[in-house]
């Protein structure tokens, strides 16, 4: 089962990459994302499933499509041809890599450590991770300033 | 619910790798701006499930958290990397990352 899910979410995620129509390219990325959520879920981390679904799933994909239905198609942007060759060796490489260290490495007592501590979620989010918190708040901040400036109507007419 | 063995968590990890290589070629090969966010989507696909499955079982809801704040992360990077796609359609009527390659400041 894990095989399957994990083999969809490879499949749309290049599915979004290769094909032409950017609505469809889109609703393959969104579909990934759907699987990687049920995987998610399976790994026993509903909360990130719940995110990836809602938010990843959902305004990630809204945001996409409203730019897409702005812009157009945009077929005529042609694309160079990069050798897929070079990144399949790479990932042999880097698939060799996590073979040989990293999943021991991952799966250590050293990787994330304290984290027995917390028995419930609400505990490790805000007592563990309060500074990533007051970063999330930030960045929103940010965000939200960044695309009225950039997307936001001049006075003036300028 | 997945087993915490070693066979599963081999199988994701090796998946997760897969997805940053396929963001790295769509990011590398692709000229449409629409396209290199999709390839950045990825890539972050990859990383979330690498951390909640190099962390399960015994840090799942630390990686839980820090999966959220990546989620909250990319999203608005999303907002902000296609409000600047909207943008440069209107400065220069496309999305051709090409075309934008001698901007000066």
């Amino acid at each position: 089962m894990t095989s399957l899910l994990i083999g969809a979410v490879l499949v749309f995620a290049c599915l979004a990459v290769f094909l032409k129509d950017m609505l469809k390219a889109v609703l393959c990325l969104l579909i990934s994302s759907i699987f990687l959520a049920i995987i998610f879920f399976r790994l026993n981390a509903p909360f990130a499933g719940v995110f990836e679904i809602s938010v990843v799933a959902g305004l990630i994909m809204v945001l996409f499509i409203i730019t897409i239905s702005i812009v157009g198609p945009q077929d005529t942007v042609s694309e160079p041809t990069v050798p897929i060759a070079i990144f399949l060796v790479l990932f042999m490489i880097f698939s060799y890599l996590v073979n040989d260290g990293i999943v021991h490495l991952l799966t250590s007592e050293k990787f994330l450590a304290n984290s027995k501590d917390y028995k419930r979620f609400g505990e490790a989010l805000w007592l563990g991770r309060t500074f990533d918190i007051v970063g999330q708040i930030s960045v929103i901040f940010a965000g939200v300033f960044v695309v009225l400036l950039v997307a936001g109507r001049r006075r003036n007419g300028k | 619910m997945v087993n915490n063995n070693l066979t599963d968590c081999w199988l994701l990890m090796h998946g997760a790798a897969a997805l940053l290589f396929i963001g790295f070629y769509c990011i590398f090969a692709r000229r449409n701006m629409i396209r290199l966010l999709i390839g950045l989507e990825i890539i972050s696909k990859g990383i979330c499930l690498l951390i909640i499955c190099g962390s399960f079982p015994s840090g799942i809801l630390v990686a839980q958290a820090l999966v959220i704040t990546i989620i909250v992360i990319e999203v608005c990077l999303m907002a902000v990397g296609l409000a600047l796609v909207i943008k440069a359609y209107k400065q220069a009527g496309s999305i051709d990352i090409r075309k934008f390659a001698n901007l000066k400041g």
